[in-house]
């Protein structure tokens, strides 16, 4: 199926006027879920999310963001489907499972996705480093705090305890492309890591993305304001996006609603401070109990992206741009590559919302205020 | 001193004039002192050396004497740095011939030539404009040598296919507005490589010199072994085939001084959508990194970053038109007064004449992309943890300038006279 804007498919609206009645219909939906979103008092349970993670655990940016979205009121988490990404899949799903026995949610569906990514692999990345330099961290490749770096099937001994919970009987694939059909136009697709599922999905059934209501992504790199050389030597370089640049350019050719995203270059501005662990130890729920055991002072890259979602006051600044991924097997292969209206090569690119700027306060404030209030229960059997 | 050396020893502005064989010096002031003069006896291809002052020998009529004659001419020259300006040299006036015109205006630089390559604009149009900014500012015994006027391998109609795949480039050079597009509203108007319009400034009657730039170059690095910088401010097709003829050519210039590249600008008025193109790179990346890859004994290179903290404003341009040098008024005169210009190779220039205007520099490995892919042209860097390890050379990269001091240096180097710079070659 060709790529392109829904409507020009459709083939009803032509010229200048269906540009109008797009326009038209996208701000009356813009508004309608800008309203939506904005109001914390949201009917409980009424926001529909599929979480899909490289989750890695336990603790850390990756569990933080699950704990984000699932201790929320106001979503109806229908699924967490897993990526390998920061760790490998099945060592992922473990810590997923884990998770949700501790806050009591076992509810939630945990739904293993791709082992790999499409096209991209630990291999080709080491041939790859001998010509264009070494790319400092690689996940599941060639990082696994506390452990050896290990095969993907591998699951160390895990310091939160082992699951007897089991993941869902179907693939992250499906399930997304079920949820979609079952509930169109109501469910946002959360991502925190690589995007090796949600293409795969988008492959299986083109109407995926159309059918979702909207993508909130942490993925990009646009001009990181750092030190850090990790960002500095390749300002356009994320992992998330770079360890599947196939999948992430599929996903960013699809028809979605909306897109958001959270960039390298806004997440650096969020730190997790000790003061602010200590603040979450204070808690005494279960959640608050594991994140203050598990957390180390870092970024808080998927928690942002998850936050803004849930508040989007939090965020103060965007900008929108057309976003792609470098699938040439270059020096830039899955770098991040945006463009204006004026210079995109209109090849079924798609304009994203970008956030550059955020109420740190008001962040840390409504994320900590999550992690240790008391977890929802379940909501409604799926 | 030995009694048959005929020249003896001369008092000349506080040195001691003496002679010993071309080429047993590499470089001036550093070896000099320990040389001993009588090495130069029996050689009579000589050249004249600055030696330190030790106890006079010789009279205040013989001093003052060869003070004149040799003051402004060959003393001068001896202890003027070398330089030989690569330059795509769009004109008339703005950054480029501004660029080349600091240098030539500068009392401490000897220009050894002026070497051109497209860019900017065409290769025939350039040296056309560098022919009649060199008569109108008082500087036509500096020689213009022609240089390449395509790409090693890039093409006006490459970059077309090229955009289609992977999005238009803002601003192309020579080749802005050859199609309908962004390009198309520079006040140039297109035009093919050999059509050189009438000069606004008016034409020159002055010819180009009949060598090539690569030849110019690499004859140049060896008749002054170690002692000449170069400088481009433009792409870099002219080093490439100069560095492809004689490797020796790195190894022989004293240092390699660019504007070029972009690392991480922060551009005040827009969102960063190209961070590591730079149109000097961008060109010609297969030359880029030919050069880059070269074993130049220092390289710096002025990038995009820094280039945007300076900026050439109406003000400045009143006060150079106050100046009443032939230079000060052609800038004055056909200074860039619509787009305000920012000081893309002036500051290279400048962090060259004068390293304390640079208050802040990095130093990392860089290269360019030479795939033919989204990123071809673009910038990379590496550090010393995480480089490839191939030739990817160390380059020093300004970072912050002291403003005040750049803008001072470029007004006082315009308000000089234009005094002849160049020796005889």
């Amino acid at each position: 199926m060709p790529i392109g804007n829904k409507f020009d498919r459709a083939g009803i609206f032509n010229g200048k006027k269906s540009l109008d009645l797009a326009v038209l219909l996208l701000m009356l939906f813009v508004f309608n879920s800008a309203a939506a979103a904005q109001n914390p008092s949201a009917a409980p349970g009424s926001r529909k999310v599929i979480i899909d993670q490289d989750a890695s655990g336990p603790g850390g940016s990756d569990m933080q963001a699950i704990l984000t979205v699932v201790q929320s009121p106001a979503t109806d988490v229908l699924g967490i489907t897993v990526v390998t990404g920061d760790a490998w899949l099945a060592e992922e799903v473990q810590h997923t499972l884990r998770l949700m026995e501790i806050i009591g949610r076992t509810d939630i569906p945990v739904v293993p996705g791709a082992a790999f990514p499409l096209v991209n692999s630990k291999e080709y990345i080491a041939r790859w480093e001998t010509m264009h330099g070494k790319i400092v961290y690689q996940g599941a490749w060639n990082f696994a705090p506390g452990n050896a770096v290990h095969g993907p099937w591998e699951i160390p001994p895990m310091p939160e305890g082992a699951p007897t919970t089991k993941p869902a009987d179907e693939d992250a694939a499906h399930f997304l492309i079920r949820m979609v059909h079952k509930y169109p136009h109501e469910v946002t697709i959360y991502e925190g890591g690589p995007m090796t599922n949600l293409a795969l999905a988008q492959a299986i059934d083109p109407q995926f993305a159309s059918l979702a209501k909207e993508l909130v992504l942490m993925g990009s790199s646009l001009n990181p304001q750092t030190d850090d050389p990790e960002f500095t030597m390749t300002p356009r370089r994320e992992f998330n996006l770079w360890m599947d640049p196939e999948a992430s350019s599929r996903v960013l050719h699809s028809d979605w609603a909306r897109v958001v995203v959270t960039t390298v270059d806004i997440s650096i501005k969020t730190h997790m401070t000790k003061e602010l662990i200590a603040k979450i130890a204070a808690g005494k729920t279960p959640a608050a109990q594991y994140t203050a055991k598990y957390s180390q002072p870092g970024y808080l890259w998927d928690e942002l992206a998850a936050a803004a979602w849930l508040d989007p006051s939090i965020i103060t600044k965007t900008h929108k741009l057309y976003m792609d991924v470098s699938t040439d097997h270059g020096a830039s292969y899955g770098d991040t590559l945006v463009w204006s209206n004026d210079t995109r090569p209109h090849l079924g690119e798609r304009e994203v919302e970008v956030q550059d700027d955020l109420d740190q306060e008001k962040f840390y404030r409504e994320f900590v205020d999550l992690i240790i209030r008391p977890t929802p229960s379940a909501h409604a059997a799926k | 001193m030995l009694p048959n050396n005929r020249e003896a020893t001369l008092r000349c502005r506080g040195f001691l004039l003496t002679r010993v064989p071309r080429g047993t010096i590499s470089s001036f002031g550093m070896r000099a002192p320990s040389l001993h003069p009588s090495a130069s006896t029996q050689n009579s291809d000589q050249a004249a050396v600055l030696y330190p002052a030790s106890r006079g020998a010789c009279s205040k009529f013989f001093s003052l004497l060869l003070a004149l004659l040799l003051f402004g001419c060959a003393a001068s020259a001896q202890s003027r740095r070398k330089v030989i300006i690569d330059q795509d040299a769009r004109g008339p006036a703005t950054t480029d011939q501004q660029a080349i015109l600091m240098f030539l205006q500068s009392p401490k630089v000897e220009t050894l030539g002026i070497t051109i390559v497209s860019g900017d604009m065409w290769r025939d149009e350039e040296v056309a404009h560098t022919l009649r900014m060199l008569e109108l500012t008082g500087h036509t015994d500096i020689p213009v040598v022609p240089g390449a006027i395509y790409p090693l391998i890039n093409r006006m109609e490459a970059i077309d296919r090229w955009e289609a795949l992977y999005g238009k480039v803002h601003y192309e050079g020579a080749w802005n507005g050859h199609k309908p597009g962004l390009t198309s509203n520079m006040r140039n108007k297109y035009h093919p490589p050999a059509e050189v319009p009438d000069l606004i400034e008016g034409n020159p009657t002055l010819k180009p010199a009949a060598e090539d730039a690569a030849h110019f170059i690499i004859r140049m690095v060896h008749q002054y072994p170690h002692q000449v910088t170069i400088y481009a401010g433009g792409p870099l097709t002219n080093l490439a085939q100069a560095l492809s003829i004689d490797p020796q050519v790195a190894d022989l210039a004293q240092e390699l001084v660019l504007m070029g590249g972009a690392m991480a600008a922060v551009y005040p008025e827009a969102p960063p959508l190209e961070l590591r193109r730079e149109f000097n790179f961008w060109w010609d990346p297969e030359s880029v990194h030919m050069t880059l890859n070269a074993p130049w004994h220092k390289i710096t290179a002025t990038t995009v970053d820094i280039s945007i903290k300076t900026r050439m404003t109406k003000a400045m341009l009143a006060e150079i038109a106050k100046i009443q040098t032939p230079a000060a008024q052609y800038v004055a005169q056909y200074g860039d007064k619509e787009y305000m210009e920012y000081m893309w190779d002036e500051l290279a220039v400048a962090g060259w004449l004068d390293p304390s205007i640079i208050t802040k520099q990095t130093r990392l490995y860089m290269d360019i992309d030479i795939s033919h892919t989204a990123n071809y042209g673009n910038v990379l860097l590496w550090d010393n943890t995480d480089r490839p390890g191939l030739d990817e050379q160390l380059v020093d990269l300004p970072e912050d300038l002291d403003s005040p001091k750049f803008y001072k240096l470029f007004m006082e180097l315009l308000a000089q006279p234009s005094t002849t710079q160049a020796a005889a070659h």
